[in-house]
């Protein structure tokens, strides 16, 4: 019997239409992929599982029990960890799971052989406050949390959302440990990749689900070499595959160099004496795990952050003294969206390039024709936020383009977005290079990496490498980049307690 | 100069869409100035008085009868013992008791030793009790005096130390509520001039989008005044409505003449939206600038002389409100409305007025760091 019925399941907010006529049957003790990208109506159909909403039309149950009749039943065998970390971060590793053990009235040790295997891992760290963890070691946590009161359904909704490649891959291992303990797991994820490692998915997308099957058979169906191309052609995509790299021709000339470069907090080093130089037009990836010091260091180029020491340029300025003639010459996009929301695309646009002391014209001149060249210039008038997160994404790029910056700074550009957009915004990315415009980003996709000129992998503050995709693969005798990261971060990484 | 223009529009054309901030802005002032100086009103009116009348005589009824043809006592019943009258008090129908002895008439005409009238207050609600013992003094001893003039008897009365200052709340009520409407006026900018800058800076960095501002060229002068400025402007509409208000409904106007009303306005919104800046720069959440906010938007209130007289406060309070802005805005606005002072009738208080503003203003632009 299936653990978990939907029979054409509707729910709106609004006029939005967040499912429409959901269907589905996940088998007891399987591992459930619900596979799509943001504001697909995973979250939707998740905390309707989980009896936190109420569905407007349609029927589902959880281990027989309907999840509106019997919704105390239900809240009694299911674990759920929302998208965003449920943890106090406040209080220490240990407290959170007592807590969560309290409320759910078990005591603590009878849900301690589920999660032994998981706990094992944070228990160096019991005494540190959640909030102090990494994103990796919250997601543990949070897990152990989630299964305290021994839960034969688990429910989770983005568990891996903003956690790197590393970090993803111990998460996944520790469901597929759950797995073999009985329990059923029901995960939804924007990664593509993390879909191979469930049983079956549940392709999702604007409300609707397109396929229910194994990955294999999915891939095989459609003649498509992965996953994300199974979707791309779903989604009616056309294809996309581009040859990088090669009409990029960088100059020799530096647009950062930087040497030495250190920003401690207390006695807690989070970019440790770091030396590098992209050059002028290429495309440079900036990776990392969780923690491991990228974003300290982007704030640092970009005027935001003080370095302790060290010494470095940026567009021919000096960091440690001319931070605001830096600013002059680079656009910025951070890894949190950063448009007014409450202000139209066009009225953005007017503020960003007015801060930039550009005129009227030259801002409605140029504008004109970055929207064009995105189609997006009849829709200048829409609100940000009622705009989809990938037109977002793709926006805050332009804006960050609109005063003609020498160098971009994209912080994590593509978290969440489906891989339609993911691979618009690459090729938004490339034809900005070709133009000379060098771009400097850090992401959580091992694909994209494959994408940039070069790369540089930092680890606990320090960079471990940097040179091409192909020579670094070379070098770590390694296939992809994913497994040279996993080398990389697994050997020196290890946070410490 | 045309960066603070662009970064000008962009607040109002946030404000303006926002759904609940302009109404706000409207509503809060009309609010406050229609329904306050209506309800927050410290005169004491209706205390419920009991009579434990064993005099039987014709002065104890036309005390019980101007007990109750006063607007400020009503008579609640009259009791036979004060055991029963105590009772009733313990019911909370009633919060005075008088007394009147047995022969209390007669030893008024008959100019014997005067018998002692018992008057017993609830002082649980110390206001209400001491207001009410004091409003049934002054009706006993009018009744007395009267009285008195007729027989030309002497006639102590108890504790005819406390009459003096019963005597200012018999005014009408029309001057407790002039009393109040400048400081009304004082309270709606202190609100919203305080708490409006400093929850958009804080709303900004919770959305992230300050990290976009903080990596263009924008001076911190440019920002501050961006986001001071806004708030000055709407800080002098809510005034203006207030003032329209206060003529339309109250027939106030400022007798220190306009100019004077708002340039101290002026003055005081700057050091009010500057603070709300300074906090908002070292909060990271809306909590904590609420919070430090609201403490000090508390201090103001109530050290600053707006409801309880800055005179009447222990030395070392008086020192303090020295340091208090908000201290000198509202003499400024008192005097201006109710005793007509001009500006150069006051001029030290708008120089330091206009130092504190001053002082706050380029505090507030300092402390905002585009680096950290």
């Amino acid at each position: 019997m299936p653990t978990i019925i939907t029979n054409k399941i509707c729910k709106s907010y609004g006029d939005v239409q967040a499912l429409t006529d959901v269907t589905l049957q996940v088998n007891e003790g399987e591992l459930f992929g619900l596979i799509g990208p943001d504001g697909a109506g995973k979250s939707t159909l998740l905390r309707i599982l989980c009896t936190l909403l109420v569905p407007d039309s349609g029927t589902a149950e959880v281990e027989g029990y309907d999840v509106v009749k019997d919704y105390r039943a239900i809240r009694s065998h299911v674990g759920y960890m929302p998208g965003h970390f449920a943890l106090y971060q406040d209080l220490t590793v240990e407290e959170n799971i007592n807590f969560f053990a309290s409320i759910f009235g078990v005591p603590r040790k009878e849900g301690y052989e589920l999660i032994k295997p998981i706990y094992e891992q944070i228990e160096p760290f019991k005494n540190r406050q959640a909030g102090k963890l990494s994103g990796g070691m919250k997601q543990k946590l949070a897990l152990c949390c989630a299964l305290i009161h021994r839960p034969k359904v688990l429910i989770l909704d983005e568990p891996t959302t903003g956690v790197d490649a590393v970090s993803r891959q111990e998460f996944w291992d520790l469901l597929t440990g759950l797995k073999k303990q009985g329990i059923t797991i029901m995960v939804s994820t924007p990664y593509m990749d993390e879909a191979m490692r469930c049983e079956r998915i549940a392709l999702i997308n604007a409300g609707k689900i397109m396929e229910v099957d194994t990955p294999h058979a999915l891939i095989e169906r459609y003649h498509q070499p992965s996953i994300e191309d199974v979707f791309i052609y779903l989604m009616g995509g056309s294809d996309m595959h581009f040859d990088f790299s090669q009409h990029i021709h960088p100059e020799d000339k530096k647009a950062i160099n930087v040497k030495d470069l250190t920003k401690k907090f207390g006695n807690f080093t989070a970019v440790d004496h770091i030396t590098f130089s992209v050059e002028k037009g290429e495309i440079f990836g900036f990776l990392g795990a969780n923690g491991a010091g990228k974003t300290t260091a982007i704030r640092m180029l970009c005027g935001l952050s003080y370095p302790t020491s060290g010494s470095g340029t940026v567009a021919g300025y000096d960091i440690t003294c001319q931070a605001e003639e830096i600013k002059r010459h680079i656009g910025y996009m951070s890894q949190r969206f950063s448009l007014y929301d409450d202000l139209t695309v066009w009225e953005n646009m007017q503020f960003f390039g007015g801060l930039y002391g550009m005129t009227r014209e030259q801002i409605t001149e140029r504008g004109t024709q970055l929207l064009k060249d995105l189609n997006f210039y009849d829709r200048r008038t829409d609100l940000v936020t009622d705009i989809p997160l990938g037109w977002k994404q793709k926006l805050a790029f332009t804006v960050a383009l609109l005063h003609k910056p020498e160098i971009v700074f994209l912080d994590e550009p593509t978290g969440g977005v489906d891989p339609i957009v993911r691979r618009q915004f690459w090729e938004l990315i490339y034809e900005t290079a070709t133009k000379g415009v060098t771009i400097f980003v850090t992401t959580h996709y091992m694909d994209e990496a494959e994408y940039c000129n070069r790369i540089s992998i930092m680890v606990a503050g320090k960079i471990k490498a940097l040179n091409t995709p192909e020579n670094l693969k070379k070098e770590f005798h390694a296939e992809s980049m994913d497994e040279v990261f996993r080398i990389l971060a697994r050997g020196g990484g290890a946070e410490k307690p | 100069m045309r960066v603070l223009l662009v970064v000008l529009r962009k607040e109002f054309q946030q404000f303006f869409r926002n759904s609940f901030l302009p109404r706000l802005c409207v509503m809060f002032p009309l609010v406050i100035m229609l329904v306050m100086p209506l309800v927050a009103n410290l005169e004491v009116k209706h205390v419920g008085v009991v009579i434990v009348d064993r005099d039987h005589s014709p002065i104890s009824r036309r005390i019980a009868s101007d007990v109750s043809a006063s607007e400020y006592l009503s008579l609640y019943a009259e009791a036979s013992t004060y055991t029963e009258a105590i009772s009733i008090v313990e019911h909370g129908d009633a919060d005075v008791i008088l007394e009147i002895p047995c022969g209390f008439y007669d030893s008024l005409s008959q100019g014997l030793e005067p018998l002692t009238l018992n008057l017993s207050a609830n002082s649980v609600n110390a206001t209400k009790g001491t207001m009410g013992a004091q409003y049934l003094q002054r009706v006993v001893a009018t009744v007395i005096a009267e009285e008195d003039a007729k027989a030309m008897v002497q006639m102590p009365i108890a504790e005819p130390q406390i009459q003096i200052s019963t005597l200012n709340l018999f005014n009408p009520t029309l001057n407790y509520k002039h009393f109040m409407i400048p400081a009304l006026m004082i309270m709606l900018i202190v609100m919203l001039c305080g708490f409006l800058p400093a929850l958009n800076i804080v709303g900004e960095k919770e959305t992230g989008t300050i990290e976009q501002i903080n990596v263009s060229p924008i001076s911190q002068l440019t920002f501050t005044l961006g986001k001071i400025i806004p708030y000055w402007i709407i800080g002098l509409v809510v005034l203006t409505i207030a003032v329209i208000v206060a003529w339309l409904v109250y027939g106030l106007t400022p007798k220190g003449g306009l100019l004077t009303l708002y340039s101290a306005t002026a003055l005081f919104i700057i050091v009010m939206s500057s603070m709300a800046v300074i906090f908002a720069n070292f909060s990271s959440n809306m909590q904590q600038v609420m919070f430090v906010m609201f403490f000090f938007v508390m201090v103001f209130i109530l050290m600053s002389g707006l409801l309880t007289p800055v005179s009447s406060m222990p030395q070392w309070a008086q020192i303090i409100t020295y340091g208090i802005p908000p201290r000198y805005f509202v003499d400024i606005m008192r005097a201006t409305y109710l005793r007509g002072a001009s500006i150069s009738d006051q001029y030290m208080w708008f120089i330091i007025l206009g130092g504190f503003a001053i002082v706050f203003a380029t505090a507030a632009i300092l402390t905002y760091r585009k680096q950290s």
